[in-house]
């Protein structure tokens, strides 16, 4: 990181780690940058062209409240939100065709998975509780992956109307998907609990939760992280 | 800078928006072409300071008078260029209109 760039990035120091904040600091370096570079060429030493380029950063204050309101917009805006539940959504929808769809149903979706685990065609009712338990599976994979399916496809048809700010593995697939998978041990974990020790179906569907849980959390989770990653890396 | 010059900057300041918005009718531009811009026609006689102008077009931006896009260069840094809107366009010449017609009345007045 340069000088203009750990200028710029003490100016918004106190900033939340948003898209928003993250492209006015793009924006800020490359402008700093160009009228450095001015100053430089009408005889400026580069320590003299620094010091009067930023002179005019000392009150940042208006900023920051444009730049708040921008992030309260950019966290309830409607498309993140109707996101967030489309992909909720796909969960039920597909938990619902598991279940009906594949009529031959055992809501006791665990007891499936130790028959498939020991003999996995004895019985076909639970046969069919587990395709039906694999397609809901898929559905809550496409919930995950929603978001940056549509990232990726926004990207390629309007190149220039979305900010690369690059993707990073760690923070915006890994630590969603590890997310995602400790949320659904803990419910399925006390679903278990629930089921074996108090022999009540408390939740009968538990892994509708699992999803409608998840999706959600998920979608705001990458909507968040994808602002994470900083503003220098420019591929996605 | 004395009282006076002062004075004049604040009534300019209040005016920013309309300012932004004429430069960028003519054609899109990214923020320091602006501030470049506004130094240039003025002759040096006015400098919008960067914060206020940024602030200026996110607030723009968020009311859809202008939108932001990523420009394509492939050397330094990625500029964000604006554009304006077709609702930026009518609060562009609305603005001018209220403009004139209080530049006339204090024509007459003073």
């Amino acid at each position: 990181m340069d000088r203009i760039e750990m200028f710029v990035e003490n100016l918004f120091k106190r900033s939340p780690k948003t898209l928003e904040v993250s492209s006015q600091k793009i924006e800020i370096v490359a402008d700093l940058r160009e009228k450095i570079s001015g100053e430089i060429n009408k005889g400026k030493s580069f320590e003299e062209a620094f010091e009067s380029a930023t002179a005019s950063y000392r009150d940042m204050e208006e900023l920051s409240v444009a730049l708040d309101k921008s992030v309260r917009s950019i966290f309830i805006n409607r498309f993140s939100c109707h996101l967030a539940w489309l992909s909720a959504a796909i969960g039920v929808l597909f938990m619902f065709i598991s279940f009906t769809v594949f009529l031959k149903l055992n809501p006791d979706i665990y007891v499936s998975i130790a028959k498939l685990v020991s003999d996995p065609f004895s019985d076909p009712d639970y046969l069919g509780a587990i395709i039906g338990g694999t397609i809901g599976m898929f559905g809550a994979l496409t919930g995950i992956f929603l978001y940056p399916i549509k990232c990726i496809f926004v990207f390629r048809k309007k190149p220039n109307e979305v900010q690369r700010i690059g993707f990073n593995l760690k923070t915006q697939l890994i630590w969603p998907f590890l997310c995602w998978l400790l949320i659904s041990v803990v419910l399925t974990a006390g679903n278990l609990y629930v089921y074996y020790n108090f022999d009540f179906d408390v939740l009968v569907y538990p892994l509708i939760v699992v999803f409608l849980a998840t999706g959600p959390i998920d979608a705001l989770l990458f909507r968040y992280m994808y602002c994470l990653p900083g503003y220098k890396a420019d591929a996605m | 800078m004395d009282t006076e010059q002062q004075i004049s900057r604040e009534l300019i300041r209040g005016h920013i928006d309309a300012i932004v918005l004429r430069l960028i009718l003519e054609k899109d531009m990214y923020g320091f072409e602006i501030y470049k811009a506004i130094i240039n026609k003025t002759e040096g006689g006015f400098e919008l300071k960067e914060p206020s102008m940024y602030s200026c077009l996110r607030r723009l931006d968020s009311l859809g008078h202008i939108k932001a896009y990523w420009g394509d260069e492939t050397h330094g840094g990625r500029r964000r260029y604006y554009s304006i809107s077709e609702s930026g366009k009518a609060y562009y010449f609305k603005i001018r209109k209220d403009w004139e017609f209080a530049r006339k009345i204090i024509d007459m007045l003073i």
